[in-house]
């Protein structure tokens, strides 16, 4: 009788630890998810700003600078020109790289009669998603 | 026996109660994660619309620049004239230039983002009501 008792007491047990354990994956596998997304979403974040702070960087130089190529390799050796395009490529760590890296800079010169104007477009090289792009015009 | 029993008696109930803590805790570091990212990327975004406006603004700055003649007509008695553009709502881009004796040429002497909202000091919440 007692062993009996002891065993419906076990098997209780067991069935109640089984449960738990499928619960707590369930909640686990939610929780992943939320996380996954809150670090998604605070990768896209930083990214924004860097890209907002590099554009605009690039955009004050662009106003000072006009596209004098010896003043652009001065602040950044790694960039090149390529026609009117010039880019420049930045590593995960938004350091600037000779190599393809993670993300692209592009600056487009489109000469007018009264303005030239400069698109510059940061890309994520791997997806080609745009992750800012910013038009500038200056009186010529 | 009669420990054995209540031992195995003290154990049913445990594990739900960890999973039910540890839930808990996970849901909860979870929202502040999101609730925090959320933030995060709000604040990018308005760093991003701002500066995307404050160029819309120097772009139609320049273009008002390229009019000498009606901004030289809009000169005082020093030479100089000034014009402003709105950047977002409470804020502009105040731009002023001095032309030469001739009206030909004009040196920008204010390119500056101004505050144009109305700063209200009386930020007092109703906690306590003096009798």
């Amino acid at each position: 009788m007692m062993r009996q008792r002891e065993s419906n007491g076990a098997k209780l047990f067991l069935t109640e630890l089984m449960f738990s354990i499928f619960f707590f994956a369930v909640i686990a596998a939610i929780c992943v998810q939320l996380f996954s997304g809150a670090h998604t979403r605070s990768v896209h974040s930083k990214e924004l700003v860097q890209s907002v702070n590099l554009a605009s960087n690039v955009a004050e130089y662009y106003t000072v600078w006009d596209w004098e190529e010896e003043s652009w390799q001065k602040v950044f050796p790694e960039g090149e020109w390529q026609g009117d395009v010039w880019q420049a490529s930045f590593d995960e760590s938004w350091e600037p790289c000779e190599e393809s890296g993670e993300y692209l800079l592009q600056m487009e010169v489109v000469n007018g009669d009264e303005y030239r104007e400069a698109y510059i477009a940061i890309t994520e090289i791997e997806t080609e998603r745009v992750i800012y792009e910013l038009a500038i015009k200056r009186v010529v | 026996m009669r420990n054995r029993k209540r031992v195995t008696v003290a154990n049913i109930g445990m594990s739900s109660m960890f999973v039910i803590l540890f839930g808990l805790c996970f849901a909860v570091l979870a929202a502040l994660a999101i609730a925090t990212a959320q933030h995060d990327y709000e604040l990018s975004r308005r760093l991003a619309e701002h500066t995307t406006d404050y160029y819309a603004a120097y772009n139609q700055a320049q273009e008002r620049l390229l009019d000498t003649e009606a901004l030289y007509q809009q000169t005082d008695e020093d030479g100089y004239a000034s014009f402003s553009v709105p950047v977002q709502e409470g804020q502009e881009l105040s731009v002023e230039i001095c032309f030469d004796e001739t009206g030909s040429e004009y040196v920008i002497t204010k390119w500056q983002v101004v505050n144009t909202g109305e700063w209200n000091g009386d930020a007092s919440l109703p906690v306590l009501k003096q009798p």
